[in-house]
């Protein structure tokens, strides 16, 4: 696993805020067993090998999407949507659509 | 650097120093040995220096600096955006504008200004209650709120509100059910947040000044609730 | 940018309110936060932009950041910004300290020990 981490050591392991997003979205979901990390690390693999050009965290990305269609876990389609919601918002600033999501819920419990 | 050239009205402007928007290294390095070497004398001393040289140079004017205190000290505060509140509790219509398009809704009041540009409103249901930080720095909605209250602006707040916002509201009063989901909201550069507290019960028939009353700045960020109105002592009980 | 500034979810701050906090507070608790607080406004936009601003303080070393007041943060954001931009010298800044620091203490010795 760990020669497919980036080394943090590095002062810059993350050239944009999305691949840390992305980097600590995969290791989040795997620290909640929702998949063995071989798993993502063979479409890693396959991934950059398919592309060599593409930038690592694209590939990482990628591999990820894939992963979670695969599992089940999100469907392609709402996925797309999603993507699509997010340019749309970006592009029409000014029409306040609930874009946002909040950086932690605290949920309710019982009731 | 060559070609680099601001906009000027006056073109006898010869000098080298205009406003050069890009990063001088050795500057730089210069700027933060001294700013090391004085960094343990009396703060006071330091802030009179760098307003008195800037003054000096033509690049600060002292009363246009009193004047942006006086506005953020004595005009600007959360009164503004109590009256926003106030205003989407009375009118349906207002709340419904103000939830789709704060910006514009907020205008409408007067309330603009730096640091609000992009403004979007929070309703707090009996579901949900919102709460906001900063947990970079301190953006916080100027035009409505004023400038943050210096807990806002706290490591202990920005640290711990996004990982245990429930222990955090309760050291301000705010004790919610745990069927009451809790949203954390980070403001950044480009978005500002207001959060709309609960109309609280007992408010039937108040014009919007007396519920403005009712509406704190801690309610606004999402700490607290809002006040709840005295009861009327109506004779001994 | 990796520095301390980005501490969401950091254990260990202690408590968040005041112990006789009441909801209110005074937007200025000293003097100088109010002029350091104005010089920010009266400069940003004319000399450096809100990202540049945002950039020089979380370049405050870490242990300032987390130990100085929060106006004093600004303080050295805007004074680095300034030089950068060569707005201002160091050398100039030094001695324009030094020379108020002499003449508040001259002033001192004038006024004797009140």
């Amino acid at each position: 696993m760990t020669e497919l981490l980036p080394d943090l050591d590095r002062p810059k392991a993350f050239a944009a805020p999305w691949e840390a997003q992305a980097f600590a979205l995969v290791l989040k979901l795997h620290e909640r067993g929702l998949f063995e990390w071989p798993e993502f690390a063979a479409r890693l693999s396959a991934e950059i090998h398919a592309h060599p050009d593409q930038p690592y965290y694209v590939c990482w990305h990628e591999a990820a999407v894939e992963l979670l269609v695969a599992k089940g876990l999100v469907e392609a389609s709402a996925f797309l949507d999603q993507a699509r919601a997010v340019v749309r918002f970006r592009a029409s600033d000014h029409h306040h659509v609930a874009h946002t999501t909040p950086i932690a819920v605290d949920p309710a419990r019982g009731g | 650097m060559a070609g680099q050239h601001d906009d000027h009205d006056h073109d006898d402007h010869a000098h080298h120093d205009h406003p050069h928007h890009h990063f001088h290294r050795i500057h730089s390095e210069a700027a933060d040995a001294l700013l090391m070497s004085i960094a343990d004398i009396e703060i006071s001393a330091r802030v009179k220096a760098l307003e008195e040289l800037l003054t000096l140079k033509g690049l600060v004017d002292p009363a246009a600096l009193d004047a942006v205190v006086d506005l953020y000290e004595n005009q600007i505060g959360p009164k503004n955006g109590a009256r926003v509140i106030a205003r989407a509790w009375s009118d349906p219509a207002y709340k419904k504008w103000l939830l789709e398009d704060p910006n514009a809704a907020i205008a409408d009041l007067g309330f603009t200004g730096a640091q609000g540009e992009n403004m979007v409103a929070l309703e707090n249901t009996d579901g949900v209650h919102n709460v906001v930080v900063c947990t970079l720095c301190s953006c916080y909605p100027w035009p409505v709120l004023g400038l943050p209250p210096v807990w806002y602006k706290s490591m202990p707040y920005r640290t711990r509100i996004v990982r245990d916002p429930r222990s955090v509201l309760a050291e301000f009063g705010t004790v919610l059910p745990d069927t009451t989901e809790i949203r954390v909201w980070d403001s950044n550069s480009e978005v500002r947040y207001l959060v709309v507290p609960r109309r609280p019960e007992g408010t039937q028939g108040m014009d919007e000044a007396a519920l403005a009353g009712l509406v704190t700045r801690d309610s606004m960020i999402g700490v607290t609730e809002a006040l709840t109105p005295e009861p009327a002592a109506e004779g001994a009980p | 940018m990796n520095s301390v500034h980005d501490c969401g979810g950091f254990d260990g701050f202690g408590r968040v309110v005041p112990e006789d906090y009441d909801g209110r507070e005074p937007v200025f608790k000293e003097e100088w936060e109010r002029r350091m607080c104005g010089l920010f406004m009266i400069t940003i936009g004319a000399h450096y932009s809100d990202d540049e601003f945002r950039q020089s303080r979380e370049r405050l070393e870490p242990v300032k950041y987390l130990t100085r007041p929060y106006y004093e943060q600004w303080w050295f954001a805007v004074a680095r910004l300034m030089m950068e931009k060569g707005l201002l010298t160091p050398e100039e800044f030094a001695r324009h300290l030094a020379a108020g620091r002499a003449a508040a203490g001259n002033a001192d010795i004038l006024a004797g020990d009140a």
